[in-house]
């Protein structure tokens, strides 16, 4: 069986790994072996190397990951593994405040990697109307337009990066990609912007995209 | 002492006296080896060397098209090595991950003419050309030579530090074609001079390859103080 990883922080006051951990291991424990862990030490490119798929709740990048770990999940990254960060985890944000690296990202590497700079100011948890972009993409296989309650957040998108956009929200007059994904070297990457409470990844659909995106993400080649 | 690897291509258009400059600009404060990219390209090998010097030709173009290229360096420079890119090296910026490697991409070369390159500065009253007065910029005087003009987007979310502009009629503060950042635990720099022997004889640019290579080694470093935006927090 093959094995995936979610990382996280179990103590956050925001975003803390307890609220994906049941979700994320329903949707994925007939397929996968899970694993979450806070032990961001001990993630080196070797360690990684061993799951097919790397899912990433973190959200005090500034305290917790290191350039080690950037490194390691881009070694991983460009010879074949698979990154799927979720909701504030693709943020990459330096919330330490101790100081503000250029451009206030804690990696600009990872921010590279998914193609796109998570924009600090969000509206609050409210109503969002999700439509399907790319229908032929395998990670949206069975999944039709649905509703959810969740944070919007918005990303800047890098204009050179190559990626499919698989669902879009769309909320107050604007609509904004929620899900993407993209190859990067010999590996993977896609992100989803939903993921803000426990009860979010308990809804089937939302249980649907994770496999999807995990099955797209392990298959080789 | 460092050890630096420079790929030395096959490519008959390349003029071995390029090599030949670089050899002599970088011998005396480093050891050099030169491989063929076919030789080095694994981590394995490359994770034997503190700087790779990257310039252009025909064999760095076919692992760009068939992308062979990506894995090795991308693990290389994440992992602490450093890389210099010198003028047509930048056609690597074609592939996406490299772009975001070295922090910016290119968008072509012009033919050869007289080009004034300078290097930006922090003016006493902090009116910024660059972001910082850059350690590889230390001591570099502005140079004319007949060179290329190339022309590039630096990466929108790339924390790099402008290090050399040429002189352009409709900008006053010239344009952009050198670069450096951090990336991972490793540092990249692009320099876009380079088009003849000639350019790599010029003693200000040569000082300057020598300045990018003691930076991409780790052997000077900007001050951490010099990215504080707001020091006064914490």
């Amino acid at each position: 069986m093959q094995k995936v990883l979610v990382f996280g922080d179990y103590g956050d006051m925001f975003h803390p790994l307890t609220t994906p951990h049941d979700g994320v291991q329903e949707a994925l424990e007939r397929k996968y072996k899970v694993l979450f862990t806070s032990e961001y030490a001990k993630l080196t490119a070797q360690e990684l190397s061993q799951f097919c798929a790397v899912l990433c709740y973190a959200d005090r990048w500034g305290d917790s990951v290191s350039p080690e770990l950037t490194a390691a999940i881009v070694s991983y990254v460009v010879n074949g593994g698979f990154f799927f960060p979720i909701h504030f985890g693709g943020a990459f944000m330096d919330t330490s405040r101790r100081q503000i690296p250029k451009n206030g990202m804690a990696t600009n590497e990872l921010a590279m990697l998914i193609g796109a700079r998570f924009m600090p100011a969000h509206a609050p948890y409210s109503p969002l109307t999700l439509t399907v972009e790319a229908p032929d993409h395998p990670i949206a296989k069975g999944i039709s337009d649905f509703e959810v309650l969740d944070e919007p957040f918005v990303y800047d998108m890098d204009p050179f990066a190559e990626r499919d956009v698989i669902l879009r929200y769309h909320f107050a007059k604007g609509s904004y990609p929620a899900l993407w994904a993209g190859s990067y070297g010999n590996g993977k990457y896609a992100y989803l912007c939903l993921g803000h409470t426990e009860k979010l990844f308990r809804q089937k659909i939302i249980q649907q995209i994770l496999l999807n995106a995990v099955d797209w993400g392990c298959e080789k080649g | 002492m460092k050890r630096i690897l420079i790929w030395k291509d096959h490519d008959k258009r390349l003029s071995p006296e390029i090599y030949e400059e670089l050899h002599s600009i970088l011998k005396d404060n480093f050891e050099l080896i030169s491989a063929s990219l076919a030789d080095s390209l694994s981590f394995d090998t490359l994770g034997a060397y503190d700087t790779l010097v990257i310039y252009g030709g025909e064999e760095l173009r076919r692992s760009v098209e068939d992308r062979s290229l990506v894995a090795p360096l991308m693990t290389y420079v994440a992992n602490g090595g450093g890389l210099l890119v010198l003028h047509e090296g930048i056609m690597m910026t074609e592939l996406t991950e490299l772009s975001n490697l070295l922090g910016g991409k290119g968008a072509g070369f012009e033919a050869p003419l007289q080009i004034t390159y300078v290097v930006p500065y922090v003016d006493p009253l902090g009116r910024s050309q660059g972001q910082v007065d850059h350690v590889i910029d230390d001591g570099i005087q502005t140079f004319t030579v007949t060179d290329k003009k190339g022309w590039f987007h630096v990466n929108l979310f790339s924390p790099f530090d402008q290090i050399l502009r040429f002189k352009c009629e409709d900008y006053w503060f010239g344009c952009t074609c050198g670069w450096c950042q951090q990336y991972c635990l490793g540092r990249t720099v692009y320099l876009s001079p380079g088009y003849s022997p000639e350019v790599f004889r010029n003693a200000e640019y040569r000082k300057m390859i020598r300045n990018a290579v003691r930076w991409t080694t780790g052997e000077i470093s900007q001050p951490e103080s010099d990215y504080e935006m707001f020091p006064h927090m914490g």
